[in-house]
């Protein structure tokens, strides 16, 4: 597949987007109080960036939207056959959508996920000291080297 | 002949083995130069404090090379291996991306034959490496508890620990109601700041490099200082070949620049810190004109042994919020519970445990291939139930709810697993890429059955509600170990306890590749101890060191 001049080599073009909005419809849909991938733009944005970071799973995706493109109703079922017959690209598939997804603030926030964030150090020592002192009270574990000569 | 181009020690590698030696060497006053085939590794490439992690973690900045696919990195064959090895070609090695668990072997490690009858015993004891365990701790800024019971007496780790966090209380409350071994877990990262390392602050991507400066890689601990002091390091620099003179002696190594020109760099004395794979490959790549097996080879014993750590983990979900997301990653706690021998197990030799966060909404183990699959066993699973609202479900169930009980599996040693050079597989400089033959043993089944099954039961006593296994990962080759390995005799070993080739009386190996047995520790303290008393042992005899001229 060629890329025209001026997109971005990692760009999908308009019927691929529509293919994977329709997509994640089956695989991100809202749900459990989250917002569908649809929702939160991972067919127009994300998708892009996740591509930017896997351009090795390019084809799959490609190859995967194209044999689901033209298939208008019962594209559930069609998606469950494409992965039972290509699993590798199902599962690339599933890596990006799922990478893209989670890129979203508000895919972030419903989760409750503040991304990897820095927390200042606080020392929890006291919390534990007396299980601790418990382990301690138990006594060593390790086996001494033994002496020299010595046999199993 | 006078050779003013001379370098009295000449390093291959630039992991900490190679940076520990130049250290030393260069307080010393040795002139030294190290050939590291990859690059620095600045903080700002990392990618922990961007949205965009948790996908670059699965190929930027994967440690497997065969999927990071960097020209500095050499491809490896794994068609015949259980398990890839992992590493990082630059700077700082592999402790780039290590984990930062800052553990030691226990004495016990080092008698294997004497207390369990089977592999072999070390030529020296765990007192004799304790100094020198002790003196590197300072130099790495371990943080860590002292008094563990799984120790003998010795000093403390110069830092406060890091805190064990929600998911190590948890943890620590289920080891208290079975009565089994727990403790704060020892890591080189800087719980204050340190020798000019900042203070960690919990963003638990360490294992992708850690963008605060906090961790203890050797490309700050070791380098910045090892490189004003006056050692040259030259990066980029693949080494082809180490050459031995006609007296037998190594003088210097060809090495192959990014331009593809190759140089010689003449030395009185070689050290080869490339790792438990790059080190034999080294050897077997040279003096293929003069020896049948390769260098240093007349026990026959070089790449073979390899040891690398079978790896399974039991994760568990918990109700509560855990914030498991949280480094340090790093460990939280540990236990050496069951690392002892037990022969009513069924097996020999056990195995240390580590608690570790989980990462963020995809899972800290995300882009490490072989997970167990969570499909239904007896039917054919729908390729979809992990899909539709379920997607949501599950991470709401698990994220931030879940942690890790990992396990390091001993491996014995077995002549059969080994590292030999591929014929069809080559390095972007066309030489050979290291193929691995390595298969685990019924022994290493067994034992991790074992822990496995007690992982499980340490989840549910500290109150998971559900547990998933992970019996062996193929993606857990982080310890590369025993494929030259050290001894008193030549003719069944390579090296001997400081490091010093048989074969030839001035080469030496440093790095993970001279391990007898491969204890079931994260090996890097042992590796650095290791270095550290044999390097200063090359110091302490410099007057008696036959060298090439
Ligand atoms: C993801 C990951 C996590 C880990 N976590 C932990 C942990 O938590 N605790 C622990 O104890 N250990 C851990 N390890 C292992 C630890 O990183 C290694 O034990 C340690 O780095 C070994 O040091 P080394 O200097 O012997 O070798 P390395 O660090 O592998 O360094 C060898 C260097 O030699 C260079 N080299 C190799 N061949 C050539 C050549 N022909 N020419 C020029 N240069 C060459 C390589 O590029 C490399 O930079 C981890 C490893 C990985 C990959
Ligand atoms: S948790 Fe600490 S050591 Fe790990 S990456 Fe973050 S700051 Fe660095």
């Amino acid at each position: 597949m060629t890329t025209p001049i001026g997109m971005s080599p990692t760009a999908l073009n308009t019927a691929q987007r529509e293919t994977l909005v329709r997509v994640l419809d089956v695989l991100i849909p809202a749900a459990a109080g989250m917002p569908s991938g649809a929702e939160v733009g991972v067919a127009d944005r994300w998708i892009d960036e996740a591509l930017r970071l896997r351009p090795d799973l390019r084809d799959d995706l490609l190859h995967a939207l194209e044999t689901l493109e033209p298939i208008d109703a019962g594209l559930e079922d069609a998606l469950r056959a494409y992965a039972k017959q290509h699993p590798e690209a199902f599962v690339a598939v599933g890596v990006l959508v799922s990478g893209a997804y989670y890129m979203d603030d508000r895919a972030r926030l419903a989760l409750g996920y503040p991304g990897q964030e820095d927390r200042r150090l606080v020392d929890d020592t006291g919390d534990y000291l007396d299980m601790l002192e418990r382990v301690v009270e138990r006594g060593p574990i390790f086996r001494p080297t033994p002496a020299e000569g010595a046999e199993a | 002949m006078a050779q003013p181009d001379r370098v009295e020690v000449l390093i291959v590698g630039a992991g900490p083995t190679g940076a520990i030696a130049a250290s030393e060497l260069i307080a010393a006053g040795f002139s030294v130069t190290c050939l590291e085939q990859g690059d620095w590794t600045h903080r700002a490439a990392f990618k922990g404090a961007t949205k965009d992690w948790e996908l670059s973690a699965q190929r930027d900045w994967h440690p497997n090379p065969n999927v990071r696919g960097r020209a500095a990195d050499y491809p490896i064959d794994v068609t015949e291996s259980d398990v890839n090895p992992l590493m990082y070609a630059g700077v700082g090695g592999a402790t780039i991306l290590y984990g930062a668990h800052w553990v030691r072997a226990l004495p016990s490690d080092f008698r294997v034959r004497t207390l369990d009858g089977v592999a072999d015993d070390w030529p020296l004891t765990y007192e004799d490496l304790q100094p020198f365990y002790e003196d590197i701790d300072q130099q790495m800024g371990t943080a860590g508890l002292g008094d563990d019971p799984t120790y003998p007496d010795g000093e403390a780790p110069p830092l406060p620990p890091l805190p064990i966090g929600k998911i190590g209380l948890r943890a620590a409350q289920g080891m208290d109601q079975l009565g089994w071994h727990w403790w704060p877990a020892p890591n080189a990262i800087a719980s204050k700041a340190y020798r000019g390392r900042e203070a960690c602050v919990r963003r638990g991507t360490c294992q992708t490099g850690c963008p605060e400066g906090a961790k203890g890689s050797a490309d700050l601990t070791h380098w910045p200082e090892a490189i004003r002091a006056g050692v040259r390091l030259i990066t980029g620099a693949r080494v082809a070949e180490i050459t031995v003179n006609a007296q037998g002696l190594a003088d210097g190594a060809v090495y192959i620049d990014r331009d593809g020109v190759r140089h010689h760099v003449a030395a009185s004395t070689v050290i080869v810190a490339a790792n438990g794979v790059g080190t034999p490959r080294l050897l077997l790549m040279s003096g293929r004109d003069s020896f049948d097996h390769g260098l240093a080879n007349s026990s026959g014993l070089v790449g073979r042994r390899l040891m690398m750590h079978p790896y399974a983990a039991v994760n568990g979900v918990y109700e509560e919020d855990l914030e498991s997301w949280l480094g340090p990653a790093g460990q939280s706690i540990v236990s050496h519970e069951f690392y002892e021998t037990d022969l009513s197990r069924g097996f020999v030799r056990g195995a240390k445990w580590q608690v570790m966060p989980a990462g963020g909404p995809l899972g800290n183990r995300s882009g490490y291939g072989g997970h167990a699959e969570h499909g239904d066993a007896d039917g054919e699973p729908d390729p979809l139930a992990a899909w539709g609202p379920s997607f949501h479900e599950a991470a709401r169930r698990t994220f931030g709810r879940s942690f890790e009980w990992g396990i390091i599996a001993e491996d014995l040693p077995d002549e059969a697993n080994r590292v030999v050079l591929s014929d069809s597989l080559v390095d972007s400089d066309g030489l050979p890429a290291p193929k691995i033959i390595y298969k685990t043993s019924e022994n290493t089944r067994r034992l991790l059955d074992f822990h496995l099954a007690r992982a499980r039961e340490a989840h549910l006593a500290a109150g998971a509600i559900e547990t998933y296994d992970t019996p062996l990962m193929r993606d857990c080759g982080w310890h590369l170990l025993g494929t030259t390995r050290m001894g008193d005799d030549p003719e069944t070993s390579v090296v001997d306890q400081y490091g010093r080739s048989h074969d030839i009386a001035n080469l030496y190996i440093y790095d993970g590749s001279t391990f007898v047995t491969s204890t079931g520790q994260n090996p890097t303290a042992t590796i650095a101890a290791l270095t550290l008393r044999a390097v200063r042992h090359l110091i302490a005899g410099r007057r008696d060191q036959e060298v090439a001229s």
